[in-house]
């Protein structure tokens, strides 16, 4: 039996008129049967947590089996360590730059931060690889990067080496912002407009329309332009065309596929010291007190996103490297860096962060785990990274990098901790897109990379 | 080895001490330079010491090759530029009476040259281009609900009529005035019938305001909107350049000095041929800085930027240490700062020199109650002169002071950063490989005073290359505390403030922070280093020695008159790299298959 191919004029659409609706769940039908059709992992998800970790609290211990015992601070992972990997004493050997933003740059690109004039890296995000070659073009949405209290502290409302997680594929290779407001995400991926079938087919018509004549306008001028400007237009118009094929494109959603309820967050600002007009403040109690249930909103959006079919490849990013957050619901009334290192390390302190992190975490993989793909779970058919940018907050130290990989796509088997032997972080990289069927031998920059994991798969 | 030699290296392999040379020759207008009589302010210039010899009085510049003379002296193009958030803000509170602010809702710039504007850095997301859509929406629908503001477009547009012609002439007026005040320039015959095919699609089975809807939707999201594309035109006089047209000349004075699209007389005027001279560019440059409502919001985004001042109303501080500090003080600091300079500048025709050493601020009440002097009373910002034994300048102000103090404790090394990367230009190479793993902040409780935390690791040589320049700069910050407030002992301890830094290829010894601002006050690298961030801000990129000649072009004007602010800003509009653009060169041909 094929699988049910929803049509699009039995979707309906979300706010924004991207074809990212909901399905008729009467009309869902479901084969178990695609699920084996590929022996590769479908599904990417990426999780930032900022600030490292206290290592000794951290680090788990190996049966000589290899099995893993967790460790006080991965501890609330327990209900799900048959699902996990953990990966111990690799080397971030590709962090070179400032202390915390050359982790960050490293983390997804395995590329140093260039500190000339453009701080960034010298090459894509992993996520984005990945998107080329199972989402884009295929689902609504190429890839879904969302941020919980982001752009805080000295980034001023401006995308920075600070806070740039997610990189474009093709050079310059430049940041890419993620979505903050929980309240837009929702409606555009979420909300249904309440219109007749007649009227949605009209609306979607004329949208259509609009693109097309805008479309028509950076052709026109992007022929007259000279080369540099020339690149920028058409990389306009390409984003341009995503929305318009995302328009044609229709997904196949499971019967898992809902829109998640949508708390009061009214009390979070997400553009808290992000915003042009802003008054600066970069200590926003009130909205810190959201976090946890902004949070869990953001998870709860990215699992059905990835349920509903919308997108294949997501990123949650917990912050920015400058972490200027407070935790109250943790009796935590300073920031988090000021735990790191401003205020001197408190290792208590970025303890009871670190393992909160790993509770949050904790309800990202069971929710992909509830998520019926038909005949096997979310969280079975994908690769689930969590990272951080540094080691140890007071030393700012890229070896022994705390990572983890969750979930059974490509095969994965879980419940293993991985001795890292000192390589380059840029190995687990070229492993995690191998599980894509990427067959890959090197990520990054060459120098800091020997191929894949040993051990890995 | 001595310790003085890594010093050195690092200093002048890394600083950027650029002498811009003289001005482009071919420059129209010979720019009054009786100002430069103005009194600069050197407070106590007499007093500080013959030994100092008075930098400003005879530059370097006779000694550098003249940048404009040289055969690629031409300007360089300026990259496409979109508009930033705030400018498309702007733009649309101009056009529709929209002050929705509608495009915060876009994702952030790129930090880019530090200001947020650089238009190398501007790259389009996915995200981006979905925004652009969902604003685009949002501002069409809101223009709609109003019939007022079509009407400014045409009055016609206030009375609806049954009959289709007149309806569609009505409209097509509306559109063409529209369109043509959001592309900045003239439109084609063709690009109204265009936008006209949308029209009629969106009236059939619909309203004629559904029809501009949807043209509005596709105005608002199209790149000769959100993109400044400048073509120029041939000019007999420079026949090796092209010249900006007057429209292109009006976009770009308007977001320069108003930060927002052309109004209707700039319009006019490039409607009428009326930008075609410097005299007349500069004429229109001195109305829009004379509209303060407009002028001032583009100083204080540039100023924002510049200095640590954006993030004072909620900084981490202890209660219990610092009780009078509050997020209303640190929002006040702010205030401080940006008003001092605005009057400085726009009022008082103040000089960057001035700026640094002015022996007075502006406070309101509570500001002078939490500083312990100044007789005012109230909440407007008045003049109050300072007690020059503790406080000098721009750089003492409070804000500057706990803006660079990231926690309960000052740091000396985020200080001197500053001043060395901010107001003199320096490079500071960052820490990498080895030496990164050498990298950690001192505890807090390691020492009585800043100057003994943070001394251990000067005994690094590899780190002592950097912090020798960096960190003596700092201690002689230390009279001040993490909120700004005067302070001579520390944990009980009297601070000692003496520092030196490399300035103007000398080293120079200060005993505290006045010593240190007014060297820095007659500092040549200071004030270059001042007009090359303006430059990078006003150009909207990070400039290199390429654009030689325009910033010449800009800091001569600004040298002339013993460097006041605002001729450097004027001067901005009178540079070949703003007036004209290169001819574009030829497309290379395609190598056959």
């Amino acid at each position: 039996m094929k699988p049910f191919r929803l049509n699009r004029r039995t979707f309906l659409r979300g706010a924004s008129g991207l074809a990212i609706g909901l399905p008729w769940l009467e009309a869902m039908e479901r084969s178990g049967a695609h699920a084996q059709e590929s022996p590769f992992a479908r599904r990417f998800v990426v999780v930032y947590q900022p600030g490292g970790t206290v290592l000794e609290r951290w680090r788990p211990m190996a049966a000589p089996d290899g099995t893993l015992t967790l460790s006080p601070i991965l501890a609330p992972l327990a209900p799900v360590q048959k699902d996990i990997v953990v990966i111990d004493g690799v080397d971030m050997q590709s962090a070179i730059g400032e202390q915390h933003q050359g982790g960050l740059m490293a983390l997804l690109t395995g590329t140093p931060q260039i500190t000339a004039e453009n701080p960034y890296p010298k090459g894509p995000s992993i996520d984005q690889v990945i998107a080329a070659r199972i989402s884009v073009g295929k689902k609504p949405i190429s890839s879904l990067q969302l941020a919980v209290r982001w752009g805080t502290g000295k980034a001023f409302g401006l995308l920075t080496p600070r806070n740039g997680l997610n990189f474009e594929l093709n050079a310059p290779y430049s940041p890419i912002p993620p979505r903050i407001d929980p309240v837009e995400i929702w409606n555009t991926l979420f909300r249904q407009p309440s219109l007749d079938e007649h009227e949605a087919a009209k609306r979607l018509q004329q949208k259509k329309s609009v693109l097309d004549f805008v479309d028509k306008r950076y052709v026109t001028l992007s022929r007259r332009l000279g080369k540099a400007d020339k690149m920028k237009l058409e990389q306009h118009l390409t984003k341009i065309r995503e929305i318009e094929q995302a328009l044609e494109v229709t997904a196949h959603a499971t019967k898992s596929c809902h829109a998640p309820e949508l708390p009061d967050t009214s009390k979070y600002n997400p553009n808290s010291g992000a915003t042009p007009s802003e008054d600066g403040r970069i200590k926003d109690t009130v909205t810190d007190i959201e976090i946890p249930r902004v949070g869990k909103l953001m998870t709860d959006m990215l699992v059905m996103a990835l349920a509903c079919d919308m997108t294949a490849v997501g990123t949650l990013q917990w912050s920015d490297t400058e972490a200027l957050y407070t935790l109250p619901w943790l009796d935590l009334q300073e920031h988090h860096h000021y735990y790191q290192h401003d205020g001197g390390f408190r290792p208590e302190e970025c303890e009871r962060i670190a393992t909160w992190y790993s509770a949050q975490h904790l309800y990202l993989i069971q929710s992909m785990a509830a998520v019926d793909m038909g005949g096997h779970s979310l969280l079975d058919e994908s690769v689930v990274f969590f990272g951080t940018e540094l080691q140890e907050p007071p030393t700012h130290a890229k070896n022994n990098i705390p990572l983890m990989v969750a979930g059974h796509g490509g095969g994965l088997r879980g419940g293993r901790l991985i001795d890292g032997a000192k390589v380059s972080h840029n190995n687990l990289l070229v492993s995690l897109l191998n599980l894509f069927g990427d067959s890959a031998t090197t990520f990054g920059t060459p120098d800091y990379c020997t191929g894949p994991l040993q051990g890995f798969v | 080895m001595i310790r003085l030699a890594p010093f050195l290296f690092l200093i002048l392999s890394s600083c950027s001490q650029r002498d811009f040379g003289r001005p482009y020759e071919g420059r129209h207008v010979a720019r009054d330079a009786s100002k430069g009589d103005h009194d600069a302010g050197f407070p106590d210039a007499a007093s500080s010491g013959s030994e100092q010899q008075d930098a400003t009085s005879e530059p370097r510049v006779s000694e550098q090759p003249d940048p404009c003379a040289h055969a690629n002296a031409a300007p360089r193009t300026w990259p496409l530029r979109r508009l930033t958030r705030l400018e498309y803000n702007n733009t649309v509170a101009d056009l529709f009476d929209d002050h929705t602010a509608p495009a915060d809702a876009l994702p952030n710039e790129a930090a880019g040259n530090s200001f947020g504007n650089d238009a190398n850095a501007q790259n389009v997301s996915s995200l981006l281009a979905e925004q652009y859509g969902r604003v685009a929406e949002q501002v069409a629908k809101r223009i709609l609900e109003d019939p007022k503001v079509l009407a400014r477009y045409d009055a016609c547009w206030r009375t609806p009529t049954d009959a289709a012609n007149a309806e569609e002439a009505c409209v097509r007026k509306v559109i063409a005035g529209v369109a043509e005040r959001m592309y900045r320039r003239p439109i084609t015959q063709t690009e109204l019938s265009e936008l006209m095919d949308l029209y009629k699609l969106g009236r059939t089975d619909d309203t004629r305001e559904s029809g501009v809807e949807l043209v509005l939707q596709a105005l608002l999201q199209g790149p000769d909107f959100l993109y400044r594309f400048e073509w120029g035109e041939p000019d007999d006089d420079h026949p090796d350049v092209l010249r900006l047209s007057g429209y292109e000349i009006a976009t770009r004075l308007s977001y320069l000095y108003a930060g927002s699209t052309p109004d209707d007389e700039l319009v006019a005027a490039a409607r009428e041929g009326r930008l075609a001279s410097a005299e007349q560019i500069q004429d229109q440059a001195l109305r829009l800085l004379g509209d303060r409502a407009r002028s001032r919001v583009v100083l204080r985004q540039f100023f924002d930027k510049l200095l640590p001042i954006a993030g004072l109303t909620d900084l981490p501080r202890d209660h219990d240490v610092y009780p009078m500090f509050s997020p209303k003080m640190g929002f006040l600091m702010r205030e401080e700062t940006q008003t001092f300079l605005e009057r400085s500048i726009l009022d008082e025709d103040a000089s960057w020199s001035t700026i640094l050493t002015a022996p007075y601020t502006y406070l309101n009440e509570q500001l002078a109650e939490y500083y312990g002097f100044g007789d005012v009373k109230g909440e407007e910002f008045q003049r109050v002169a300072l007690p020059t034994d503790q406080r000098l300048g721009l750089l003492t102000q409070a804000g500057i002071m706990t803006g660079t103090t990231h926690s309960n404790l000052t740091n000396p090394v985020s200080r001197g950063a500053f001043v060395l990367k901010r107001l003199l230009c320096r490079d500071i190479p960052l820490p990498t490989g080895e030496t990164l793993t050498l990298v950690k902040p001192p505890d807090p409780y390691s020492g009585k005073t800043a100057r003994e935390r943070y001394t251990a690791h000067r005994s690094q040589p590899v780190c002592a290359t950097c912090h020798d320049a960096m960190d003596p700069v700092g201690f002689t910050f230390e009279n001040y505390d993490a909120v700004g407030l005067f302070r001579t002992t520390e944990n009980d301890v009297e601070i000692d403030t003496h520092g030196e830094l490399l300035i103007d290829g000398e080293v120079r010894h200060f005993n505290n922070a006045m010593e240190l601002v007014k060297h820095l006050g007659r500092s040549q690298e200071a004030m270059e280093c001042f007009a090359r961030k303006w430059l990078d801000y006003a150009f909207g990129q990070t400039l290199t020695a390429e654009d030689a000649c325009s910033v010449a072009g800009a800091t001569q004007p600004f040298r002339e008159s013993n460097y006041l602010v605002k001729e450097l800003l004027l001067g901005t509009s009178q540079t070949t790299g703003f007036m004209f653009m290169p001819k574009p060169e030829p497309e290379p041909e395609e190598p056959a298959q």
